[in-house]
């Protein structure tokens, strides 16, 4: 009976945060977008914007929320509660992925196109571009230093497991390998041949995905990389000290990086 | 810049595409060393196959008037430098080509030059 109260709570819980999430875009969460981008907002380009920032905040949202029901299901069967910031992350990271899908619709109207190559260079800063390649080269070194020399003990007392760090390594190339599909898909998804207004709304939209997936497929493998170095921690104090903070900082750098402003650069009009 | 396609034209869509393309560079609104878009992305945005581009890109490849190289794209080539006498030659070719028009269309001699002065300014 106590288990069944939890496990409606937690999807009571997990319901309300997806229904919350369903509402209409707040005037301020508008004017933060408007901002990164330096966008000027415009009743042309409005809706487009609104429309993409309540899409995308739908599917993750759904996603955080199926991340946590994946996780705190199992434990509340056993008359326990436990949250998993990975678990919530991942499925953050898979809403977002959803979310783009669901955008690449093709436009109506007639068919046209702007000879302006769209590049990663083009909607991302440098930091941006090169932190998943950077995490996920830290992850294939720790993993390869732990192949080529004895490792100490880890807190249950047995040495890591090479399949432990092939679970690390493989994550970390899904991660790479999703970003990067959904980064060309973003950028392939056609344009509108508009006024200059909603153009700039458009690329402000390409830019806010890319930010998003390059920054939560960052804060993954850096995940991954944490583990790694607890694994190679000589004692457990060291080990506790890198997943707590790791639990906490890997999130916060995540965010930090998908929230820094950009302005894309404009195209040549006509 | 923008290139369009129709596609109740008569005209082979590689054609439409290829013939805009060709004008831009030629005219100079496309200077050499362009980058232009990626077959792909080129492909998603008129909403034909990528294919049909690739075939377009190919064309003005052999006619050298764009530069692929892997890694780096599609790019506008560098104008080939002409003789006197070649660009004499293809000047005498366009000016029948467009007197040829201008007498279809009923214009004179007079008000097909003072077109081209005013296409000119």
């Amino acid at each position: 009976m106590v288990q069944l109260v939890y496990v409606t709570a937690a999807l009571a819980v997990a319901l309300l945060v997806y229904a919350a999430a369903d509402g209409p875009v707040s005037r301020a969460r508008l004017g933060r977008f408007a901002r990164r981008h330096a966008l000027w907002l415009t009743v042309d380009n409005g809706p487009r914007v609104i429309a993409y920032l309540a899409a995308t905040r739908r599917w993750r949202a759904a996603g955080v929320t199926f991340g946590f029901v994946l996780y705190t299901l199992p434990w509340l069967a056993e008359d326990r509660f436990g949250v998993n910031f990975t678990y919530l992350l991942a499925g953050w990271f898979a809403g977002a992925l959803l979310a783009e899908a669901r955008l690449a619709r093709p436009v109506a109207g007639p068919r046209a196109a702007s000879l302006l190559p769209r590049t990663p260079a083009r909607y991302l800063p440098p930091l941006l571009r090169w932190a998943l390649p950077a995490a996920a080269l830290l992850c294939l070194v720790l993993a390869g230093s732990h192949a080529l020399r004895p490792q100490p003990p880890s807190l249950t007392g047995a040495a890591p497991s090479p399949a432990r760090y092939a679970v690390w390594l493989g994550t970390t190339a899904v991660v790479l390998l999703l970003v990067r599909l959904a980064t060309r898909a973003v950028l392939h998804r056609p344009q509108p041949v508009a006024a200059p207004d909603v153009v700039a709304a458009d690329d402000a939209v390409r830019s806010r995905s890319l930010h998003v997936l390059a920054a939560a497929g960052t804060a993954l493998v850096l995940y991954c990389v944490v583990a790694e170095l607890a694994l190679l921690a000589g004692d457990e104090a060291t080990a506790v000290v890198l997943i707590m903070a790791g639990a906490v900082g890997v999130p916060l750098l995540g965010w930090r990086l998908a929230t820094r402003p950009w302005t894309v650069a404009a195209g040549a009009a006509g | 810049m923008i290139v369009e396609y129709d596609p109740n034209s008569p005209v082979p869509p590689y054609e439409q595409v290829r013939a805009q393309l060709a004008t831009m560079i030629g005219s100079g609104v496309l200077p050499p060393g362009t980058q232009l878009p990626s077959i792909r992305q080129l492909a998603a945005d008129l909403g034909v196959a990528t294919g049909t581009i690739a075939r377009v890109y190919r064309e003005l490849e052999a006619d050298g008037l764009v530069v692929s190289r892997v890694r780096h794209g599609t790019t506008v080539a560098a104008r080939p430098s002409l003789s006197r006498a070649e660009v004499a030659d293809r000047l005498a070719e366009a000016a029948r080509t467009y007197l040829a028009t201008a007498r279809l269309l009923g214009a004179d001699l007079d008000t097909a030059v003072t077109a081209l002065r005013t296409a000119a300014d």
